[in-house]
């Protein structure tokens, strides 16, 4: 014989169904229990509107506790109310009051059988029952009469509910609990600060029900009921193929993200207050919504008026993208926060939108009133777990308290999501100094350690820090290939021409002739079509384009090919944001040749000994992997020193080291080139003179002793 | 025409009265005569003619009916009494989720065979 399953009764209550596997068993006899005002007689009522049809029918009994006519009064300002369902085929109100005050128990009960048999009602509501409590004479009468009047309604295949102000004491106590099936019961205390109002079932029999206590609210739709623990499940994803990966497109916090963000994963966004969490926050879904994503964010602190205007001062046009409906941004004042509301109603708007991005600004507030860390762990999972099941990628602000380690304000919330992301701030000088930090992403190999970040117009701006990729070795230079210098007898001196894709260290004092050189090379670029870009660290665009024109040195415009100046004082960029801003502008201009006029002003005063070498071991590593020609100029200290590059350890940096310097030969000096070293080349390792020529300078053939100079033209 | 008519009542009585006891034993005394009363009132209200049964205990007296078979149509008392079967074996069924469904047959059963 099979086993049938129980039919139910669905209650039309707002995730109430969930709380008893699909609804209230069929013929269930169920005590609605609870205090005056709890919501007993709206949930009944609720459940007789939901079902009531022309063909289910059902019976609504008061008596003594409240008036029928009150009652209807009352009820028809909800929405469950419907007329129309108040006839003789849909609901019965029957007054029991008269028959009970009068005749007593008994009699009662045959109009109940009596009513029983004409309307033969799917439901059945008795509201108070609590009140034959009060008639019967004694517990045998109450147990008899209980007993028989749960018998009449289960042969009639009724499902009722009897009402009544019953307490805890009650269950122990009372031989009404012993023959009934159900006990559901709405009460109201405070919570976190607040009065709310909660219902727990605490017995169905053929149920595997839920025995929490959840939290509801009467609104003008009746009881809604919040159970996020039951119906904030995450979905089974054993099924599911590995999960792509999501770009945010906010600068470059996809390099510190590694392979990108896998669906269904949520980041807190933490840092202390005015960190830029908000401006992240939105930026993600600005960016996501151009590229076609749909996000939503859920705001407890500004409205979204004031997001509006910060998005314009930003430079963007988020009003385009949520007139186009890609962005949505839901503002709930903090009062209002309910917490377990809330939640399934960013369930459903997430669901709604289809969207791909969350954020939530922030959690901490969300949770403001929440004051048990692991309750707010579990609300936070709840939000994670929305997230997953839309297969979104959720970013959580979350404060810092100051003066803590913490990365969360409660310092459990990182524990339950997917990964974190750090924004921190430190006072250099007069300025503060920003900075984030990828400290935990699953299943992904990210950039670990912190970055430099700016905050202005266009939004985000991320600087990873200087870092050779791991395991990565830059690519050799081509020896195939020289490239022209541009410079009349330094070719000969490298044995041919600087490799292409090589690196070149020019050291020498101040005023020998570096700048002069690398314009040189550069404008050699320009003939060859191939576009070049000029760092400047001290010397402004139009002090480089004089000394050119002075030389004759033509180089062009950049949107013709030619050379670009770019002007990149030190005190203005830190070191690790002078490489992410080189490489932007060599691949935008896709140049193929570069110079840095004076990289030992990358070094600013107070960074750690040996920052310049590794600064420029990744310089050359970069520019090799761009495809570039390079040539540094360093400045020597002293007029005469040799041991500039090599006493600073630069050597091994450079595939090509050139020295400048000066050589007194009488009362004068004369400026003199030595290669010292060229990687994958025979080079000439003779001193030569430099001859400055009308047109720049020239390489002169080596100098034979001391004492000979040649005629050359003094630089202007 | 008129013995046979009284037979029919017979058999039906014998057989409504042998489900009544096997039911009772599991059921109960007072749940069964709720449903005796349930089945009762329910098949007067679709046959006028069979609102002359009554509830006696948790059996049901048959006279009345007995004395009216002359002034009833031998069809109209077969639909009653059918009806009033069929609805006895379906709020059974329904209250017990048919667990009782073979054993109140077998018992239909044996009280044929006997009859």
């Amino acid at each position: 014989m099979t086993k049938k399953d129980i039919a139910r009764l669905e209650t039309g209550v707002r995730n109430l169904d969930p709380l008893l596997r699909g609804g209230i068993p069929a013929g269930a006899v169920v005590i609605i229990g609870g205090p005056p005002g709890a919501g007993k007689t709206i949930l009944a009522q609720q459940i007789c509107f939901h079902n009531v049809s022309a063909k289910r029918r059902a019976l609504y009994f008061g008596t003594l506790s409240e008036p029928t006519a009150k009652t209807l009064r009352y009820l028809s300002q909800f929405s469950f109310f419907d007329p129309a369902k108040r006839a003789e085929d849909g609901i019965r109100f029957v007054d029991l009051g008269t028959i009970l005050r009068d005749k007593g128990l008994e009699e009662a009960a045959n109009l109940v059988v009596a009513q029983l048999k004409e309307v033969k009602p799917a439901i059945v509501v008795i509201d108070s029952f609590k009140v034959f409590d009060d008639l019967a004479r004694s517990r045998e009468e109450l147990r008899k009469f209980g007993y028989a009047l749960a018998v009449h309604l289960m042969v009639w295949e009724t499902t009722a509910f009897l009402l009544g102000e019953y307490g805890p004491e009650d269950i122990a106590t009372n031989p009404l609990f012993s023959i009934i099936d159900g006990v559901i019961t709405v009460k109201q205390r405070e919570q976190a600060g607040e009065q709310q109002r909660f219902l727990q079932v605490s017995k169905m029999r053929g149920t595997d029900h839920s025995r929490d206590e959840h939290a509801f609210s009467i609104t003008s739709n009746g009881i809604e009921i919040f159970s996020p623990r039951v119906t904030i499940q995450r979905e089974d994803q054993r099924d599911r193929p590995e999960a792509p990966r999501l770009a945010t497109r906010v600068s470059r916090l996809d390099e510190l993200l590694g392979q990108g963000i896998p669906l269904g994963s949520s980041l807190l966004v933490a840092g202390v207050a005015g960190t830029g969490k908000t401006v992240m926050l939105l930026e993600y879904l600005y960016r996501g919504a151009q590229a076609g994503e749909k996000g939503i964010m859920f705001s407890f602190e500004e409205t979204e008026a004031r997001l509006r205007a910060a998005a314009r001062g930003l430079g963007w046009d988020l009003d385009a993208e949520i007139e186009r409906g890609r962005i949505e941004i839901v503002f709930i004042p903090q009062p209002n926060i309910s917490v377990e509301e809330h939640l399934l109603m960013m369930q459903e708007r997430v669901e709604a939108l289809g969207a791909r991005r969350v954020a939530i600004d922030s959690v901490s507030v969300f949770l403001h009133k929440v004051k048990d860390p692991q309750l707010a762990r579990e609300k936070v999972f709840q939000l994670a777990s929305i997230v997953q099941n839309a297969q979104a990628v959720g970013f959580f602000a979350t404060d810092i308290p100051y003066g803590t380690k913490q990365i969360s304000r409660f310092g459990v919330e990182e524990t339950v999501v997917d990964g974190g992301i750090l924004l921190t701030s430190k006072e250099v000088g007069y300025e503060r100094q920003r900075y984030i930090e990828i400290y935990k992403l699953r299943n992904t190999a990210h950039f670990e350690g912190r970055h430099d970040l700016q905050i202005g117009h266009g939004g985000v701006t991320i600087y990873p820090r200087y870092q050779l990729d791991r395991g990565e070795q830059p690519p050799p230079v081509l020896t195939a290939k020289r490239l022209p210098s541009g410079i009349p007898g330094f070719d000969a001196a490298l044995g041919g021409g600087l490799l292409e894709r090589s690196v070149t260290l020019v050291s020498g004092s101040a005023g020998i002739g570096k700048t002069t050189l690398s314009l040189q090379f550069l404008a050699e670029g320009v003939k060859h079509g191939q576009p070049g870009l000029f760092v400047a660290l001290e010397e402004t665009p139009d002090q480089i384009r004089m000394l050119a024109k002075a030389w004759g040195i033509r180089l062009g415009e950049p949107r013709d090919g030619g050379v670009d100046i770019m002007y990149l004082p030190p005190q203005q960029f830190r070191t690790n944001q002078f490489l992410a801003i080189l490489s932007d502008r060599i691949r935008s201009l896709g140049a193929r040749r570069l110079v840095i006029d004076g990289v030992s002003q990358l070094v600013t005063h107070g960074e750690p000994p040996g920052v310049l070498m590794q600064a420029l071991t990744i310089l050359a590593t970069r520019f090799k992997r761009l495809g570039v020609t390079s040539l540094l100029t360093l400045e020597a200290s002293a007029l005469f020193s040799t041991e500039t590059v090599t006493e600073r350890g630069l050597s091994p940096v450079a595939d090509n080291l050139v020295m400048l310097r000066y050589e007194q030969i009488g009362g004068t000096l004369a400026p003199r080139l030595t290669v010292i070293k060229a990687r994958g080349s025979t080079h000439d390792r003779s001193t030569r003179e430099i001859i400055m020529a009308s047109h720049g300078i020239q390489i002169g053939p080596p100098v034979a002793s001391r004492g000979k100079r040649s005629k050359s033209k003094r630089r202007p | 025409m008129r013995g046979s008519d009284t037979e029919l009542v017979e058999a039906f009585a014998h057989a409504f009265d042998t489900l009544l006891r096997t039911a009772e034993a599991t059921l109960g005394a007072i749940t069964l005569g709720a449903i005796l009363d349930r089945v009762l009132y329910v098949s007067a209200e679709r046959f006028p003619m069979l609102a002359v049964l009554r509830p006696e205990g948790l059996a049901v007296h048959w006279d009345d009916l007995r004395e009216r078979t002359r002034d009833l149509g031998r069809d109209q008392l077969k639909d009653g009494i059918g009806f009033a079967m069929t609805e006895l074996l379906t709020v059974l069924g329904n209250l017990t989720a048919d667990v009782l469904t073979p054993e109140l047959h077998d018992a239909l059963a044996t009280g044929e065979q006997q009859s």
